[in-house]
C-alpha cells in the first residue's frame, strides 16, 4: 500500500468543509462511491452534506431521503447541490477545503433563505456589522 | 452507495460465524488524479472490523497508543480487537444484509 491512508469514520465523516474563502459551509455526512467499471474497485466519488444524508447515516433513512428528493426537486435540473464531487476538494485535513463558493452550496441554502426574506427586510438592515 | 451503508453491517466468516461490525472503513488515497482536481482518488480499501464497543472510532484501531502504560494496557485490547478484512476478501450482496468473508481469506489483525 503506497497512498496516504485515511479512516472515513475518524478523518472524514462529520468533518467541517470550508469554502475557496475558509468560510465554513457544512460538514461531511457521507460519502459517494462507485466502482470503478476498469480496475473494479470502488472509489469515493462524492462528498455529500446536509441533513438528509445526516439522517439517512443515523438510520432515519425514510425522513432523510424525503429530503433529499425535495433537495433535487427544488435544485438545478434535478441536480442535489449537497453532493459535492471529490473533485472540488483542494486539501482533506482536519477542514475540507473546496473549491467552490459557499453561495453554491445547498448547505447555505437556509442562511441564504433567512438573509434575503427576513434580515434584509428589517429596518436599518444595511448596517454592516465589524469584522 | 453511500459509504454509511456499509458501517454498521455485520460481518460472519464463510461458515457463519460472528466476526462484528463494520465500525470504519479504510481508504487509500492511491488512485487516478480526479478530473478536474488536485487530489489522488480515495478507494476503499477495507472494513475495520471490532465486535465490542466503538472504540475504533475514537481512533484507538491504528496500533499507535504508545503511552502513558495505563491508556497503552486498555486502548491496545481495543485495538487488537479490532480487525481490517480488504474489502477484496468480502462477498457483498445487496439482499444480504451481513457481510460474508470469502472462505480462503484471512482477517488482517490491527
Amino acid at each position: 500500500m503506497t497512498g496516504r491512508i485515511l479512516y472515513a469514520g475518524l478523518e472524514l465523516l462529520d468533518h467541517q468543509l470550508r469554502d475557496r474563502d475558509g468560510r465554513l459551509c457544512g460538514n461531511v455526512d457521507d460519502l459517494e462511491v462507485e466502482r470503478s467499471p476498469d480496475t473494479g474497485e470502488l472509489y469515493v466519488t462524492a462528498i455529500v452534506a446536509g441533513p438528509g444524508a445526516l439522517l439517512q447515516r443515523m438510520g432515519r433513512r425514510r425522513l432523510g431521503g424525503w429530503i433529499e428528493r425535495a433537495n433535487r426537486l427544488v435544485g438545478d435540473q434535478g441536480r442535489d447541490r449537497n453532493i459535492i464531487p471529490l473533485a472540488l476538494a483542494t486539501r482533506i485535513g482536519p477542514n475540507i477545503d473546496l473549491a467552490v463558493d459557499a453561495e453554491d452550496l445547498a448547505t447555505a441554502d437556509t442562511e441564504r433563505w433567512v438573509r434575503d426574506h427576513l434580515i434584509g427586510h428589517l429596518p436599518g438592515n444595511r448596517h454592516r456589522a465589524p469584522e | 452507495m453511500r459509504l454509511s451503508e456499509l458501517l454498521d453491517r455485520a460481518v460472519v466468516t464463510a461458515d457463519g460465524r460472528t466476526l462484528g461490525k463494520v465500525r470504519d472503513v479504510r481508504l487509500v488515497q492511491d488512485g487516478p488524479i480526479l478530473a478536474g482536481g488536485t487530489q489522488a482518488a480515495l478507494r476503499v480499501d477495507a472494513v475495520i472490523v471490532s465486535r465490542g464497543w466503538r472504540g475504533v472510532r475514537l481512533g484507538y484501531l491504528r496500533g499507535e497508543v504508545r503511552g502513558p502504560w495505563l491508556l497503552r494496557s486498555i486502548f491496545g485490547r481495543l485495538e487488537r480487537a479490532a480487525q481490517a478484512i480488504p474489502l477484496r476478501d468480502l462477498v457483498w450482496d445487496d439482499d444480504e444484509p451481513r457481510l460474508r468473508l470469502r472462505s480462503d481469506a484471512r482477517a488482517e489483525k490491527r
